[in-house]
Order: structure tokens, then C-alpha cells, then sequence
């Protein structure tokens, strides 16, 4: 059994605590994408799993022992690095092979695990290559292979399309995740870019200086985020936040703005309210709650269209919004079009906490 | 755009070949004089072609011993130089390898101390501190065999510190995955630090070959045995010949001879490290 259990981990350096009290319980076979911005924290994290940095407090167990202490080598993981880390004088065979045979195996294992996984990763026809040799997508697939032929309980991947142009890089999502599943190998992946969280994890850890914000399935934080953070992180286009007061079933964001109060919100509190750019629409009549929007740049992609605008004298605060509208557009730039969105998809947070009212 | 000068041409042309003659005519002369037999070499003026005795003046000079230098073959010395030079290139390489290994993968006390220690050396070469380093030496034991010839002159600052450059650039995460696959600092040193240098240590190889190759100073001071003569100081001895005139047909194939490694181990070598030069490790 391959669980990993991350209890209460913090990390510092000195006095500068980078993570801050974090806990996960990753299930056998699950894939969980850590992400975060630059600096949160998530490689930082994941380091420690593979144990290349010491664990300040709190612990870390693998298959249901503790880790702490044991070097990288033996704590039956694997780990793919975003600049592949693949040794430049030793042919695609011995990189694979290397840690097989610092281990002590027999020479026809290695010779079969190496092959069987070139094969899996279609990389047979390289094995006399150097890495120099090969382009950048081959060599992460070598850097798969070292890790495949360890037959680790967990792997562990650092953001390891980031070197890839997007093409590959969406090609390789794909393949990482049908691997891994097919492998049923825990995984622990880290990764800046949402997307790719949002396509291959079964559940996300979302990190923010040093803080696990949530904790969920993929839909799960895009349909209920618990703090502004986590919303405005995920999904794409990123979630429009407007500071307003709540009063009279309605949230006021100056004269000529306002939007319906979701039902069990405080009144008369100022608020962060949080739509998504898909979940506004063009308002029927002029009604109380609207927004009218001043257009200042359309874009058609086709089946959709992204329209940015601001609304005139807002109270203070961004007043810059996008919002999404299927088909064509029908009015032009500079014109101002009232728009609205359904109570039910508005999201209040608390202006100073950022928290999920 | 090709420039098309005909007349700098010509002039940079004549500059260039003037500059070619000048470095080749010593050499040219020297071996004009090595083929020629001591009557020949005594008429002034000297000769400007070869004559007809090279082969039996080598063969004379490295089995026979020349002037002051009877006692000892040419050819002795230059087994002696070789092996000097060689325990001396392949002494630091090994020693700086191993310095800069420990400086840049490991934290220990006074580490900076040290480093700075090593770069004061820089300061000391072997003219500085030649008497405490002879009396070390003699007091050891070591004069007038290989060890002596070599170790005091083994320990390089200018090695470490380029060895040192070249570990700073290896990516800590070969480190990191070398460290997963379960290798050890020695395993490490071993099976990727030392092979990912290659290119540094052919280069490091040839400059110091030489610099061990053409030491006169301390082979001077340290062997009073004739039998444990370097060709490099051994040349100066064949002149002091006390009755006689000095044999330049055999002094000058000498030189000649002592010349010849050096140049083939840069030969030699320069092959390995252009290659490693021009592809590109990733």
C-alpha cells in the first residue's frame, strides 16, 4: 500500500517560515496536483516528501511509515524533475539503469525493467543515445523511465513539462495521466499552471504563501471556493472581484452597479463579490441589478466571446471586468451594455480576510 | 561581405610568415645542427642544411651521456622528466579534483578558511619557498628519488579553483537525482562529477604535463645523483664539459628530444578537448 500522509508539516528556514502547518492524506493510486503560484511553497513541499529537505515539524509517511529520517534513496519513491536532471555522459540505457544498479540488481533485471519501460514509453529505438541527442520531449520520457524502472510506491513529479512548448506540453498531460493510471502508482505532481491541475489531478492542493488555501476534487474548488484566492485562481479566464456593500437583496458597486444578493448573506456589510466571467449575461430590461458595462475590447473566438469593459465610477477598487458570452457579439466597442448574473453563481468573500462568506 | 583588400592581404600575409620564421628558425637550426657531426659543428658559420648524421647522433645521444652528463643517457633523462611530469599532472588533477569536490558538496568548519588558504598558495611558488621546502624534503628523506622530484610541486590552486568553477555549473539537480538513485558522495564524485569533467581535466592535463615537463629549478637543487637527472636541467649540465668544447650535435639533438613529448601530448590531445569544447552538454 502506497498512501502518503502528510501530517501537520511546516517548514523554515531560520526565522522564515515558508510552509505553514499543512496536512493531506493522499489515497493509494491517487494523482494529486499541488499548485500554487511562484514561491508558495509547492516544490518546497514536495521536497520534502522525496526527502531532499529536512522536515522542520510535523511528519511525512509513506505506505504507513514514518519518513522523517530515511534517506531519499530509501524511501521507495521517484522523482521527475522539470529540467529532467538526466546524466549528460551516460546513454538513455545506463541513465535508466544507474539506480538499478547502485541497488545491486542482477544484470538481467535491469536489462528487462530498463526495455520493458522504454517500451511502455516508446522510447526503445534511444537506448544508445545520449541525452544531448534527443529533443526535449524524449528526454522526459527518459526522465519518466528513470523513474519507472525504480517501481516506486509513490512518484513524484516537479513541474515537469514547464521546458516543454504548449503543443507537447498538452500532449504529454495526457500521457503522464494514462500512464499513471494504468501504472496505479500514487502520484504527487507539482505544477504552477492551473490547467494542467485542473485536467490530470483527482484532487488539487491549492498553496499560497505557504498555505494549503483548499483541499478538493477539481470542480469542487471551481464551484465552491473557500477563500477569494482559490477563486481567483482557478478557472480561466480568472474570477472578476468587485468590493461593494450588501443591502436590500442587492449589492450596491456604485451608481450604476449592482448585481442580486445571494440568499443568507449579512447585510449591510461590505464585500468582495466574486463572479465568473462565464456565469454573467446580458441583462433582459433594465433592471436594479445591473451592471452597465462600458466595452473596451471584444474578442471572437468563435463559439464564444470575451468581452472586456469597466464600469463607469465605480465605488473604489478594480472595476475592470471580462466576462464570457456565447456566440456572436452584438454591439460594438465603446458601446455600454448591461449585464447581470444569477444570484446563485456570486461569491461572496470578506474584503480583508479573503475568506468564503 | 568579404572584404577585398589585395593589398592588406599581402601585408598580413608577409606579418604572419615573418612571424612563422622567426618562431621556426631556432627549431630549423636546431635540427640542422643535430644531423651534422662535432667537425662540422665546430666551422663557423653554422650550418644551414641538414647533414647525414641524425640518425647515429640519436642514436649515440640516447643510449651515451653527453659532457657533464656523461654518467647518464639521454634517453635515461627523459624517462625521468616523463615520469615526473606525469606523477605531477596526474598528482594535481587528482589532488585538485578532490579539493574542490569537498569545497563546493560539503559544509565543515573554517570551509571559507580554507578555500582562502588555497588561494593564498597562489602566492607562493615554488622560488618563494624553496630552502623550508628543500629542508622538508631532505629532512623526508626524499632527495634524489621520484617523490621528491614531484610532490612538493603536487598541491595546485589554479587547478581546485577551475575544477571549482566547473562543479558550481552542474545543476544541483543531478546532484538530487543521483542522491534518489542511492548514490554517495564518493559514487557521485566517481561516476559523474569526474566524467562530466572530462574536457577540464584533458585541458588541466596538457598545461600541466608541461609545466612538470619544463621545471629546472627544483630538479636542480634536489638530485645530486646523475642517474636521477631531468632532460630539461640535464641540457644545461652537457655544456660544462671541462676540458673539452661542448658536442652541439648532441647538445642540440638533446634539446630536440626534450622537446618532442610536449608537443605530443598537445597533439595528442588536442582532439578530446576541442570536441568537448564545441558540443554542447545539456
Amino acid at each position: 500500500m502506497a498512501e502518503v500522509s502528510i501530517r501537520n508539516v511546516s517548514k523554515s528556514y531560520g526565522d522564515n517560515e515558508v510552509l505553514h502547518d499543512v496536512s493531506v492524506e493522499v489515497a493509494d493510486g491517487e494523482f494529486i496536483v499541488i499548485v500554487g503560484p511562484s514561491g508558495c511553497g509547492k516544490s518546497t513541499l514536495l521536497r520534502m516528501v522525496a526527502g531532499l529537505e529536512e522536515i522542520t515539524t510535523g511528519e511525512i509517511a509513506i505506505g504507513g511509515r514514518v519518513v522523517n529520517d530515511i534517506e531519499p534513496k530509501d524511501r521507495d519513491i521517484a522523482m521527475v524533475f522539470q529540467n529532467y536532471a538526466l546524466y549528460p555522459h551516460m546513454s538513455v540505457f545506463n541513465n535508466m539503469a544507474y539506480g538499478l544498479k547502485l541497488k545491486g540488481l542482477p544484470r538481467d533485471e535491469i536489462e528487462r525493467r530498463v526495455r520493458q519501460a522504454a517500451e511502455t514509453l516508446q522510447i526503445a529505438d534511444y537506448l544508445d543515445r545520449k541525452p544531448r541527442q534527443l529533443s526535449g520531449g524524449q528526454r522526459q520520457r527518459v526522465a519518466m523511465g528513470r523513474a519507472i524502472v525504480r517501481d516506486p510506491a509513490v512518484f513524484l513529479f516537479d513541474e515537469p513539462l514547464s521546458n516543454l512548448d504548449a503543443k507537447l506540453r498538452v500532449q504529454m498531460r495526457v500521457e503522464i495521466r494514462k500512464l499513471q493510471h494504468r501504472l496505479g502508482v500514487t502520484a504527487l505532481y507539482v505544477t504552477h499552471d492551473q490547467v494542467e491541475a485542473m485536467t490530470m489531478g483527482d484532487r488539487l492542493i491549492v498553496l499560497h504563501d505557504g498555505y494549503a488555501e483548499q483541499i478538493g476534487a477539481p470542480m469542487e474548488l471551481y464551484e465552491d471556493p473557500k477563500t477569494r484566492f482559490v477563486a481567483g485562481f482557478i478557472g480561466s479566464p480568472a474570477m472578476n472581484f468587485l468590493d461593494g456593500e450588501t443591502g436590500d437583496g442587492k449589492i450596491r458597486f456604485g451608481k450604476d452597479a449592482a448585481l442580486p444578493c445571494p440568499p443568507g448573506a449579512p447585510a449591510a456589510t461590505r464585500v468582495t463579490a466574486g463572479v465568473r466571467p462565464e456565469h454573467f449575461c446580458l441583462s433582459e430590461s433594465g433592471e436594479e441589478t445591473d451592471i452597465r458595462l462600458h466595452v473596451d475590447v471584444i474578442e471572437a473566438l468563435g463559439a464564444d466571446t470575451l468581452v472586456h469593459g469597466h464600469i463607469e465610477d465605480a465605488e473604489d477598487g478594480a472595476n475592470d471586468l471580462v466576462i464570457k458570452l456565447s456566440g456572436q457579439p452584438r454591439f460594438a466597442i465603446d458601446s455600454t451594455i448591461a449585464i447581470t448574473a444569477r444570484a446563485e453563481r456570486i461569491y461572496l468573500f470578506d474584503p480583508a480576510t479573503g475568506k468564503r462568506l | 561581405m568579404i572584404e577585398k583588400r589585395p593589398l592588406a592581404n599581402i601585408i598580413s600575409h608577409t606579418v604572419l610568415i615573418l612571424g612563422i620564421f622567426i618562431v621556426a628558425f631556432p627549431i630549423w637550426i636546431t635540427f640542422v645542427a643535430a644531423s651534422h657531426d662535432a667537425v662540422r659543428m665546430t666551422q663557423i658559420p653554422l650550418p644551414l642544411l641538414p647533414g647525414g648524421h641524425f640518425w647515429e647522433n640519436l642514436r649515440y645521444a640516447f643510449s651515451r651521456g653527453v659532457g657533464n652528463a656523461r654518467e647518464i643517457s639521454v634517453g635515461m633523462m627523459l624517462f625521468n622528466s616523463l615520469v615526473m611530469a606525469l606523477m605531477i599532472a596526474g598528482g594535481k588533477i587528482a589532488i585538485s579534483l578532490l579539493s574542490a569536490f569537498a569545497i563546493v558538496y560539503f559544509r565543515f568548519p573554517f570551509r571559507m578558511a580554507f578555500f582562502w588558504m588555497i588561494f593564498i598558495t597562489l602566492m607562493l611558488p615554488v622560488e618563494v619557498r624553496i630552502i623550508p621546502t628543500y629542508k622538508v624534503v631532505a629532512d623526508l628523506g626524499m632527495l634524489d628519488n621520484y617523490w621528491g622530484l614531484s610532490i612538493p610541486l603536487i598541491a595546485s590552486a589554479t587547478a581546485t579553483f577551475m575544477f571549482r568553477q566547473v562543479f558550481l555549473t552542474i545543476p544541483d539537480e543531478m546532484l538530487e537525482a543521483a542522491r534518489i538513485d542511492g548514490a554517495g558522495p564518493m559514487r557521485f564524485f566517481w561516476d559523474i562529477l569526474v566524467p562530466m569533467s572530462r574536457t577540464n581535466i584533458a585541458a588541466l592535463f596538457v598545461i600541466l604535463f608541461i609545466y612538470g615537463w619544463n621545471q629546472y629549478l627544483w630538479p636542480l637543487l634536489i638530485t645530486t645523483d646523475k642517474s636521477m637527472y631531468t632532460i630539461v636541467m640535464g641540457i644545461k649540465s652537457m655544456l660544462e664539459a671541462a676540458e673539452e668544447a661542448p658536442e652541439w650535435h648532441l647538445i642540440m639533438m638533446s634539446a630536440l628530444l626534450a622537446m618532442l613529448p610536449p608537443v605530443i601530448v598537445v597533439v595528442g590531445m588536442q582532439k578530446l578537448f576541442i570536441r568537448g569544447l564545441t558540443e554542447t552538454e545539456k
